[in-house]
């Protein structure tokens, strides 16, 4: 009885009630509030998570089956507080109860409608943290290239060019002359003049018509022959080097003068290199133009990209089948046991969401989008039609996620015969745009260990333009007009940290090629005229060194008839009195032997005469 | 800064002070620290209504609660790394595998690390928690709340707040 009396001691049945009452008035509290809480909730969440006001119109719980019904969500564009970066018209989930008590979210059905982009607010919304807008500095690559487009005239251009190749080649070949000039005139001192030259045909004719009868006279006109020639022959010395620094002269001045005439040339592919109007400046021109482009949908690709990438890399990282809680910061989860029908720990059965762009209209679906497709057997199928579109005839979007083995993501997009207008190519301060256009597009990539497939856009009927208003560019503006049609090509590598995009087109051949031959009339007839100009130049230049060769050529071809006349008058005559006299003395002689020879037989006959006689007496 | 500690130390003093039993209090204690290091879940509407049912003090309940839910802030890592150990072990996973499969213990959220990790710290402190209660409760009484009356610091009216309604409520009971 006394373990009775203490264990009834132990409770306080009463207890009861006010147990009950405080539970069931949190029941009956939670169940009359769940709307309101349920609003307060993804207000507070979502605008933390979005960084900007985010107002939801209204939230209705349902009980059964469980399920939440959002109207009217408006999320502010941190960027822009006057607009919504999204708003919804309406999101209706349903969901297991039962497996989100037991620690998984199982979606049974999603329903996103009337998702709008970049509405107008009411009022503007709040911004807590405001996303860094990229800044763009100084000029861009295509800016300072177009700067340089328009066409000075040709006394300009040259005046802008700085010193030109023409005019310090000219100054050279005027050193040149200067130098060729004192050398001819050092070695022209030693030249002999008019009357030493007739002086040696005078002596030649006296020594001709001396009479050369005996030994002394032969050796008296050879000697004399000797000194002439040796005199001549010193002269003729100083005439040969007189004319080969005349000719060596000569030579440094062509060579000179050949370089002068180059130099206009160089000044002019120089100058058509700083304009851009050569053949390799017109394709580097029409590259960066249009560069620019997709290097700005690259960029900003690649800022969407950082922005998704941390959800891409949560949803590719093949996690434990465990469902987080953020309960104080720890990072607990629920352990996944194997069990009769196991259900993974995130499922979204089917969600269907429809959309309104500014371009049109667009329906989507996502199947079975899991935190673990083993245990569903299925891969997560992803799909968007259009199914109005302003300036398309049609466009869709499928994607399969496979991740039952390994990671494998196939992504195609297609857009037919979309008519492209109004894009603008390049920087604002550069309104080049492609004015209208008609494009099919396709898409085509795989994601398995990295990022492989591509996509072709061919591009039809297209029309380039620039306002008219815009001062520079007449001739790209041309050049641009004549193109109706290119290609795009990309090529997708690496992996979801750092994808790589390869950008290939012909759009820049095909402009380069229009661009030179719109410019090319135009740039032959400026070239014509920087030449003519340059030209005139050159020859005010080269006219001292041209007049100094030509006087160079007179002395040479003068001095060349005294030596020659040297030569045949002098020379050859002295040369025929050298022999003349050997030839008269070889003469003598034998007339001098031929008369010793008969004074020796006379003697000898007379000594015999003379010894006959005294043998007869 | 010590403002969230005064408001618990203060109800666990003024229920010493009370003429409340030893082990009440100490078992109220100890069951509010069991409410404070784990999770808020559907165990913790049961530890509500064991505090409700059994005599044992409410004041000291909540105290242990408040106390032990600012302790478990640093505990949880701790928490968490028990009850991962725990689930994952090789040679518990047939066990843990036989639970899994009724979908009234997954409500029970067992095989969540940090719950798992709590229940099992908040046990195997439970009994030591409340003997260390039982135990420091004589020498508070003599020492302490002496002083803390001589200085009025335990006068409080209590019908005037929402919580002394309740209590003078529930005494009828």
């Amino acid at each position: 009885m006394a373990g009775i009396t203490s264990f009834t001691r132990l409770f306080r049945w009463g207890g009861l009630i006010p147990f009950v009452a405080v539970v069931g008035g949190l029941w009956i509290g939670g169940y009359l509030f769940a709307d309101v809480i349920a609003r307060s909730l993804l207000q507070s969440n979502l605008t933390r998570i979005q960084g900007a006001q985010v107002d939801v119109g209204n939230a209705d719980v349902a009980w059964q089956p469980f399920g939440l019904v959002v109207d009217d969500i408006q999320m502010t564009d941190p960027n822009r507080p006057s607009h919504n970066a999204v708003q919804v018209g309406q999101v209706a989930m349903q969901l297991d109860l039962w497996a989100l008590l037991t620690g998984k979210v199982l979606v049974e059905s999603l329903a996103v409608d009337e998702l709008r982009f970049d509405t107008e607010r009411a009022s503007p919304g709040r911004v807590i943290t405001r996303a860094p807008k990229p800044q763009r500095e100084g000029p861009t690559a295509a800016q300072r290239a177009m700067d340089t487009v328009d066409l000075p005239s040709p006394r300009d251009a040259l005046e802008r060019h700085g010193p030109l190749e023409t005019e310090a080649r000219a100054a050279a070949a005027t050193a040149t002359r200067e130098r060729v000039v004192g050398n001819v005139s050092e070695r022209g001192e030693n030249l002999p003049d008019d009357q030493t030259l007739a002086s040696y045909r005078q002596r030649v004719e006296q020594l001709q018509n001396r009479n050369l009868n005996s030994l002394d006279a032969i050796q008296q006109v050879r000697a004399e022959v000797s000194e002439l020639t040796a005199a001549v022959a010193t002269d003729r010395l100083a005439m040969e080097q007189f004319l080969n620094s005349v000719e060596s002269g000569q030579r440094d001045i062509r060579s000179a003068l050949n370089e002068l005439l180059a130099g206009p040339g160089e000044d002019i592919a120089a100058i058509l290199n700083t304009y851009n109007l050569t053949p390799d400046g017109q394709i580097a021109l029409a590259g960066l133009l249009l560069g620019e482009q997709w290097a700005q949908w690259i960029e900003q690709g690649q800022q969407w990209y950082a922005t998704a990438l941390p959800w891409i890399e949560r949803l590719l990282e093949r996690r434990r089948d465990s469902q987080q809680t953020e309960r104080r910061g720890v990072d607990s989860y629920f352990v996944l046991f194997p069990e009769e029908n196991p259900v993974p720990r995130f499922w979204l059965r089917e969600a269907r969401i429809s959309a309104h762009t500014d371009g049109g209209d667009w329906g989507g679906r996502i199947v079975d989008l899991s935190s673990n497709p083993v245990l569903i057997d299925r891969p997560a199928v992803m799909e968007a039609r259009s199914t109005r579109l302003d300036a398309a005839e049609a466009a869709q979007l499928d994607m399969i996620w496979d991740r039952r083995q390994g990671n494998q993501l196939d992504v195609q997009f297609n857009i037919d015969r979309w008519r492209v207008s109004g894009w603008q190519l390049d920087h604002d301060e550069l309104p080049v745009g492609l004015r209208s256009a008609q494009t099919d597009m396709s898409l085509d990539a795989s994601w398995q260990n990295g990022w492989t497939g591509g996509m072709n856009w061919q591009f039809g009927q297209t029309r380039f333009g620039m306002p008219a208003e815009w001062r520079s560019g007449n001739l790209l503006r041309q050049a641009l007009e004549s193109v109706n049609q290119f290609d795009v090509r990309a090529d997708f590598s690496g992996n979801a940290v750092f994808p790589r995009t390869r950008w290939s087109s012909d759009l820049d051949d095909r402009v380069a090629s229009a661009v030179r031959a719109a410019v090319g009339a135009q740039v032959a007839e400026w070239e014509g005229q920087l030449r003519a100009e340059l030209d005139d130049r050159r020859r005010e230049l080269e006219a001292p060194v041209r007049a100094e060769l030509e006087r160079l050529d007179a002395q040479r071809v003068e001095w060349e008839r005294k030596r020659d006349a040297l030569d045949n008058d002098v020379r050859a005559a002295l040369a025929s009195l050298e022999q003349r006299a050997v030839d008269e003395r070889r003469a003598v002689e034998q007339r001098l032997d031929q008369e010793r020879r008969e004074a020796e037989r006379r003697a000898r006959q007379e000594i015999e005469n003379r010894a006959r006689d005294a043998l007869r007496f | 800064m010590l403002g969230p500690f005064l408001g618990p130390v203060a109800k666990l003093l003024k229920a010493i002070a009370s003429e409340a039993g030893p082990w009440q209090i100490a078992w109220g204690f100890a069951l509010g620290m069991l409410l404070g290091v784990t999770p808020f879940w559907l165990h913790s509407v049961v530890i509500l209504l064991l505090l409700m049912v059994l005599r044992v003090n409410f004041a000291s309940a909540l105290a242990g609660w408040a106390l032990f839910g600012l302790f478990a802030l640093g505990l949880d890592y701790g928490s968490h790394a028990v009850g991962e150990w725990w689930l994952t072990h090789p040679a518990w996973q047939d066990t843990w595998t036989a639970l899994y499969q009724s979908r009234a213990l997954q409500l029970w959220h067992f095989h969540n690390t940090l719950m798992l990790g709590s229940w099992v710290i908040g046990l195997l402190l439970l009994v030591p928690v409340a003997y260390l209660a039982y135990w420091s409760i004589p020498p508070l009484r003599l020492h302490v709340v002496p002083v803390l009356q001589k200085y009025h610091l335990l006068r409080a009216n209590k019908a005037n707040s929402w919580y002394g309604r309740f209590v003078n409520v529930w005494r009828r009971f």
